[in-house]
């Protein structure tokens, strides 16, 4: 009964997703401001459109797999459920002769899209909040944008690599591995790009830019436990293990999420009207970076000495002497979750008490910050805004000081700095 | 600052702000090809599914559709025909679309094949479980069900859409992406009906 609805609510999870992939890919294309040209969207906007994209086709695929196993589960179909299962010691007659393989390839032809589904949006963030912060843009607006397009696209060949040991036949294993590996090069160039972007740049310490400096250590550390899984015959021992684990926290949980914060801080102004308090932002983010970190780099230890995951008690013998460092793993948790309390409060508190958000606190160029803060009724107050520039365009001289937004109709007259070597 | 923290109510706003549109655009008609790339995937997912299925084990059991299948396939086939007559028959600008009269006729008759098509697909289902086939009696009657049920929703959906269409034409405010958009997606659930009649055809 609780898995039946649990199919079902993620059945209808899927169809709200496709729905909202539909708006947001509708909206992009089609209702765009006067001026906005795809290539003048700020990566942000870009990294959702991409994320809807592979929304769109990962999500047309779970929901048939639910339909499916909803229909396994209550009307006696078999297309999953194999002869001689059997489940809490009884054995399974209604059903014979379903591939379990089926579903896994079902899922996880979902999965491995639905992981980028949850990083690209805060690559987004970040990418758009880095420009801020460092006021300069990256080295290439354009490459980060096609990255994130080759992360889409190549996100569909890769699904097999979750099923390395699941039975499939060991040559796929290779055909999986292969794109695996390949589809960290546009990860690595993102990476580097946000890295090397700030060499020479203006850094702005804020709560937003930490926090999306924190997600750039997150995900390189989780992509690189990724490279070691994505290798058939090292995955056969770590699949299964906390390695794994910790790879996809660091990743899809800590990462996303860092994202997340980062968008948060940046926008709340934006949003309330309010300005949130910095130096708790900064407690928020060291305590929150230091907690994750010791709570998720003892999972790869535990992974690399056999610890299985999804195990509640650990009494063989073998894992018996790894108990101190699971303690120590609850420890950083209890802590980890404790300085949330303080973002909670930030964000309620500065909700009614803070102090009032200038239109454009951080000295960002996107249509967003040309309004008030928080923002008329209908964004725009009924008028039409008019795009006239790439969105990031920093580090040159303008009326406005460092930057020109873009709806400003200012002509750009100065060399920007990045031109020039540092 | 702090008095603009709440939105105005909307009585406060001038009219003229609260009747922007914010643009006359081809939304609906590039949101249907987008809902139709889904559509498609969906589609595509459950014909692999199928695929797979059918070589997992030995237990897949063919059996005789019943003809008024290929009635309906007719029937859907002619109201995609109805629905190109009842297009000439409109008056296109760029934004707008109004119609003849005549031509109006023949959008109801679209209307009423279609639903002749999905009356029709309900008594196919009568039909095959009066001969014992069921949804559950073996993976290929499974999918058959799959496949019709899921497309025969889609095609209410797509009535939906003719309705709604007809409805604006009646008060002679429908836009032409509007139009383009409905019909589109009712083309596309015959070619859809003709590519799950070969598959199913050639599978069980
Ligand atoms: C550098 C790129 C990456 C590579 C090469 C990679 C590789 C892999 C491999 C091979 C596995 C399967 C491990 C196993 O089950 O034995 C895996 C699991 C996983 N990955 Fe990644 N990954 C990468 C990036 C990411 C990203 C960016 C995310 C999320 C945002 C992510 C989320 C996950 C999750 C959630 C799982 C675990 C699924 C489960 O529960 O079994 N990965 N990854
Ligand atoms: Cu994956």
């Amino acid at each position: 009964m609780g898995q039946t609805v649990w199919a079902c609510s993620i059945a209808i999870f899927s169809i709200g997703q496709l729905l909202g992939s539909l708006n947001f890919i509708t909206t992009t294309l089609d209702l765009r401001a006067k001026g906005m040209t795809l290539m003048r969207m700020p990566i942000s906007t870009w990294a959702w459109f991409i994320t809807s994209c592979i929304g769109l086709l990962a999500f047309a695929v779970l929901l048939p797999a639910c339909v499916l196993l909803i229909l396994d589960r209550v009307a006696g179909t078999s297309f999953f459920v194999p002869s001689n299962l059997v489940v809490s010691d009884q054995l399974i007659t209604q059903h014979s002769g379903g591939s379990p393989l089926l579903w896994q390839h079902l899922f996880w032809f979902f999965g491995h899209p639905e992981v980028y589904i949850a990083i690209l949006p805060a690559a987004g963030i970040v990418s758009h909040i880095l420009i801020t912060s460092y006021r300069r843009p990256l080295l290439s607006h354009k490459v980060v944008i096609y990255c994130m397009m080759a992360i889409g696209f190549l996100s569909y060949m890769v699904w097999g690599h979750h099923m390395f040991i699941s039975g499939m036949n060991p040559f796929s294993a290779l055909v999986f591995s292969f794109p695996t590996l390949v589809i960290t090069i546009p990860a690595t160039i993102l990476t580097l790009i946000w890295i090397g972007s700030l060499y020479g740049s203006n850094l702005q310490i804020t709560s937003a830019s930490l926090f999306a400096l924190g997600f750039i250590s997150m995900f390189v550390t989780g992509g690189i436990s990724g490279f070691f899984l994505a290798q058939p015959s090292i995955d056969v021992y770590l699949h299964g293990t906390y390695f794994v684990v910790g790879h996809f926290h660091m990743v899809m949980g800590v990462a996303a999420i860092f994202g997340m914060f980062a968008g948060t801080y940046f926008w709340a102004p934006k949003m309330f009207g309010r300005m949130m308090n910095e130096t708790l932002g900064k407690i928020h983010f060291w305590g929150t970076f230091v907690g994750t970190y010791c709570i998720f780099m003892p999972f790869h230890y535990l992974g690399l000495v056999g610890n299985v995951r999804r195990y509640s008690a650990f009494v063989d013998d073998y894992l018996a002497p790894l108990m101190p460092v699971h303690k120590f793993i609850t420890i950083a948790a209890l802590f980890t979750g404790a300085v949330q309390l303080i973002f909670l409060y930030n964000l309620i508190y500065s909700r009614f008490k803070g102090e009032a958000a200038p239109d454009n606190p951080w000295k960002a160029t996107s249509l967003e910050w040309t309004v008030t803060s928080p923002p008329p009724w209908n964004n725009f107050g009924g008028k039409h805004p008019v795009v006239y520039h790439d969105p990031y365009q920093y580090g040159i001289e303008s009326s406005s000081g460092d930057f020109v937004m873009q709806d400003s109709p200012e002509r750009i007259q100065t060399v920007r700095d990045d031109k020039k070597l540092p | 600052m702090a008095a603009t923290l709440q939105p105005p109510s909307i009585a406060k706003i001038p009219l003229e702000v609260r009747r922007v549109k914010p643009f006359d655009s081809e939304a609906p008609s590039t949101g249907v090809w987008v809902g139709l790339a889904a559509i498609t995937m969906t589609f595509a997912a459950f014909t692999s599914a199928m695929v797979v299925r059918q070589g997992s084990a030995n237990d897949w059991r063919h059996f005789p559709f019943p003809t008024i299948l290929y009635i309906n396939t007719l029937t859907l086939i002619l109201s995609s025909v109805t629905l190109q007559i009842a297009r000439q028959g409109f008056v296109l600008t760029d934004q707008a679309a109004t119609i003849a009269k005549p031509a109006m006729n023949a959008l109801y008759g679209t209307l009423v094949l279609g639903c002749g098509f999905v009356i029709g697909q309900y008594m196919a289902w009568h039909e095959l479980r009066s001969e014992g086939v069921y949804l559950s009696s073996a993976p290929s009657s499974s999918f058959f069900y799959v496949f019709t049920v899921l497309h025969a929703l889609h095609v209410i959906g797509g009535l939906c859409g003719l309705l709604y269409v007809i409805s604006k034409l009646r008060r002679g405010v429908l836009r032409r992406s509007t139009l383009d958009a409905a019909s589109r997606y009712w083309h596309f659930m015959a070619i859809l009906w003709l590519y799950l009649l070969l598959l199913l055809w050639m599978r069980i």
